[in-house]
């Protein structure tokens, strides 16, 4: 049986019981394509450096991997994943000594030569982006789990360990108040 | 996948999110499944490429050690070069070169082995893979391919690598087999067969070149963010200064090269951020335009587990009077500071002169044919000029109209329009992918699973080469008339300039801010092989938006600073500057647009700003004569007719 949401097979034992089992390791590497860019752009918009991005993804899916086995409601898997993704990502900034945050970096915003954007629209964009790294990390968090990870509310609420109907009111106060203040630049 | 407003769309561009390596995907996949064979097999370890070079360095602390840490810039000297492409290598033991390039074509697909560089340290190949068909699904394809490459020993001993690097062979073995379990963007290993090719070393002559490079005892100066501007966070640490620490400095045939770090002071916890481009000027304050050095390091800035920012720039020795000042602006952000944009920007400043007594001179500049006084005298153009314009508008649909903006007609919702020289073949992109409308018989074709983001005709209208999903890993030559497609490497996010005027050539340029820098190169679609032809100077660095004019003779891009427009022949003669207008009150300012016409003028157009309103521009540059068109609209292809 196959959970439809998270696009893998409830399976029990250890790590060491995929190798006994490929199918369940295929079931794993297929979760882990559907779900790579999600982990990987989350963590991205958090740490803001694609090396470091690329070595808490890396972590997050070696971790999953290794400890699948704890979890028992395989329904909660990819809420499971993006918390080990935060928790990575936590780590990185407690090593640091830096809070996670929106990196207002003018080089980020160096038109791509592919990104076909006119400089106006430039400009509006390094507008939001410094509305959004004005916001509380939690406040950002929200963003980075709904825009970026594209998480539904219901495991955006167990990332954040926050009821649906909490998590669906916070986000949407967050994102008016980005709006109005949007309306004024 | 979740419903987006448009507002939400927005500030998820607003995080500007660059793509993800494409290698990375396959490489962490390829752990997985080796995480999965580990359990199975449990192998015993094997040395990786990081390895070998955690091995280096201890070797270089006992060195330091040994012998005090006086001695030991001399001792580097000696023992590490520079090879461009190759890095820095350990010459401790001869290096070794390819015997000659090897090649292997399968079903029209090749792979081939350019270049070898055998060090103490590592095992440097430059490899390219060419034909590869542009598959339907670009996405499913991408994720299919993960294993890495590997070489081969006799042994059997498998040493894989990444990007062109592997471990050292031994010095004895003369031979070693590379070994691609599939190719990045195919079909994974299991479905296809290996592709091996069968590597021969040789001794390096002794006429090879190695770069000296001058490791420099740390000299130390410091960045002060704007006094005054610092907000209050209280009870937050504040990093005030910053080191700046030139470490090394390498002389090439034509640049040199100055790798250092910027730091937060010693105690501090602080990160330093490196928020905009350099300005490095020489000692007249004309601009230098830097690139980043090939092989030195992925790339041209890289931040560091302690807060520091390692920066490389290559700087051109031709017509640079040195002493040169470096300004890079940065931020020094405390740690736990939660909103970096209310830190000051500093500028960390320093200048550099070779140890040379000898400094080449700066020629005189030339006049230029548009100036801001030039725009605003000139006219506008007469009704006699006939052609069509191709133009945007601002809700994103596309037009085509006379060259006075009348009878406009509408084409499509989209972007990106590509003219053939001859007018007989138009290109856009638009949400059903790509179309084209031949307007001999007014038939139009679809392609639905090209997407473009940059294309250019070649001069016969009978290709049109496209660059399409940033992700995707190679380019496409298309043939409308039969739909046949034939790919080429992709290099490091190049843009498509134009063709040679026999439409043998493939005109790429590398762009500024990462990789090799602003390298102008030519693709021959024949052999498939990559050719370095020059550097831009003034490339604007934003982006120089190159094109390659009708007779494949000449390159406009756009400068610096904003407002200016370079022409250089594409034999690597010297670039002209034809307009300067940068942004002064009353005058334009960026330029959006650069087009050349059929009749190998120059069209552009300036953004818009609040005292000038946009303005569309056909330049002769043989002749400098200006005129204005009275076009509204986003300029994309002009012909005259």
């Amino acid at each position: 049986m196959q959970d439809a949401k998270s696009g893998i097979t409830p399976m029990a034992g250890t790590a060491e019981g995929l190798a006994a089992n490929p199918e369940m390791a295929e079931d794993f590497l297929q979760f882990y394509r559907e779900n790579l860019d999600g982990v990987y752009y989350f963590l991205l918009s958090r740490v803001r450096d694609a090396a470091d991005a690329e070595d808490l993804t890396s972590q997050t899916f070696l971790s999953a991997y290794e400890h699948q086995h704890r979890l028992r409601d395989r329904q909660k898997f990819r809420a499971w994943v993006f918390t080990i993704a935060r928790n990575k990502s936590v780590d990185f900034f407690r090593k640091r000594g830096r809070q996670p945050q929106a990196d207002l970096n003018e080089a980020w915003f160096l038109p791509d030569e592919s990104a076909g954007l006119s400089p106006d629209q430039q400009d509006r964009l390094i507008s939001l982006a410094g509305l959004v790294s004005r916001l509380s990390p939690r406040e950002q968090e929200y963003l980075q789990l709904r825009l970026i990870a594209q998480l539904p509310f219901a495991e955006m609420a167990r990332v954040l360990r926050k009821t649906e109907a909490s998590v669906k009111k916070t986000y949407y106060r967050i994102l008016g108040r980005l709006q109005s203040q949007a309306e004024e630049i | 996948m979740n419903q987006q407003t448009p507002f939400e769309k927005d500030l998820l561009r607003s995080y500007a999110l660059r793509p993800m390596h494409p290698g990375f995907a396959h490489r962490l996949e390829a752990q997985l499944m080796d995480r999965q064979n580990q359990y199975s097999a449990r192998p015993k370890p094997r040395l990786s490429v990081w390895a070998y070079a955690a091995a280096a360095l201890v070797l270089l602390a006992l060195v330091t050690l040994a012998i005090g840490p006086g001695k030991v810039y001399a001792q580097l000297r000696a023992i590490f070069g520079y090879v461009p492409g190759a890095g820095l290598v350990d010459r401790s033991l001869p290096l070794r070169l390819l015997k000659e390039p090897v090649s292997q074509t399968r079903e029209g697909v090749t792979l081939r082995v350019d270049e070898a560089v055998l060090s103490a340290d590592r095992t440097w190949l430059r490899y390219h893979i060419f034909g590869l068909p542009h598959p339907a699904d670009a996405a499913a394809a991408q994720g299919a391919c993960t294993q890495d490459p590997y070489l081969q020993l006799a042994d059997g001993t498998h040493l894989p690598g990444k990007a062109g690097i592997f471990p050292p062979l031994p010095q004895d073995l003369a031979n070693a087999s590379l070994i691609l379990p599939c190719l990045p963007g195919s079909q994974a290993a299991d479905t296809v067969p290996t592709w091996a090719l069968e590597l021969e070393f040789i001794p390096a002559p002794a006429d090879f070149k190695v770069h000296e490079v001058s490791f420099l005892a740390p000299e130390v100066t410091y960045a002060t963010p704007v006094p005054g501007a610092e907000p209050n966070f209280g009870h937050l640490p504040t990093t005030t200064q910053a080191e700046i620490v030139l470490e090394q400095t390498i002389r090439t045939d034509d640049a040199y090269i100055l790798d250092g770090l910027i730091r937060p002071l010693a105690g501090e916890t602080g990160a330093v951020k490196i928020v905009s481009v350099p300005v490095i000027r020489d000692q007249h304050g004309n601009y230098l335009i830097f690139t980043s050095p090939s092989g030195l390091r992925e790339n041209i800035y890289e931040a560091l587990p302690d807060g520091s920012m390692r920066f490389a720039f290559e700087l051109p020795m031709a017509n640079t009077v040195f002493p040169v000042t470096l300004e890079i602006p940065i931020k020094l952000v405390p740690a736990g500071a939660l909103d970096q944009s209310q830190f000051p920007t500093a500028a960390a400043t320093f200048t550099w002169a070779p140890d040379e007594a000898a400094q080449p001179q700066t020629e005189k500049p030339e006049l230029v044919c548009v100036l801001n006084e030039t725009l605003a005298s000139a006219g506008t153009a007469p009704k006699t000029l006939k052609g069509t314009a191709y133009w945007q508008d601002a809700a994103g649909i596309l037009y085509h109209s006379a060259l006075d903006g009348s009878g406009a007609e509408r084409l499509a919702p989209g972007s990106q329009v590509a003219v053939s020289v001859d007018g007989s073949q138009i290109a856009w992109a638009d949400a059903d992918g790509l179309s084209i409308l031949s307007t001999a018989d007014g038939q139009l074709k679809n392609f639905p699973t090209l997407q473009p983001m940059d294309m250019v005709w070649s001069p016969d209208g009978g290709r049109l080469a496209l660059a399409l999903d940033p992700n995707w890993p190679r380019r496409v030559i298309l043939d409308p008339a039969t739909g046949s497609q034939q790919s080429f490497d992709a290099l490091s996010q190049e843009r498509l300039a134009g063709f040679s005027a026999d439409g043998n050539l493939i005109y790429l340029l590398i762009p500024g801010t990462r990789g090799d820098g602003s390298l102008v190169m030519s693709f021959d679609i024949q052999s498939q092989t990559y050719q370095e032809l020059f550097y831009l100077n003034h490339r604007s660095a934003k982006g120089p938006k190159p094109v390659v004019s009708a007779d494949g003779n000449w390159l406009a891009y756009l400068g610096t600073p904003q407002g200016s427009i370079f022409i250089q022949p594409l034999d690597g003669g010297k670039a002209t500057q034809v307009v300067d207008a940068p942004g002064r009150f009353n005058a334009p300012s960026a330029i959006t647009k650069l087009i050349w016409t059929n009749t190998h003028q120059l069209a552009f157009d300036f953004y818009p700003a609040p005292q000038s309103p946009q303005s569309t521009w056909l330049l002769d540059p043989r002749t400098c004569a200006l005129q204005q068109l009275p076009l509204e609209g986003s300029l994309l292809a002009l012909r005259i007719d």
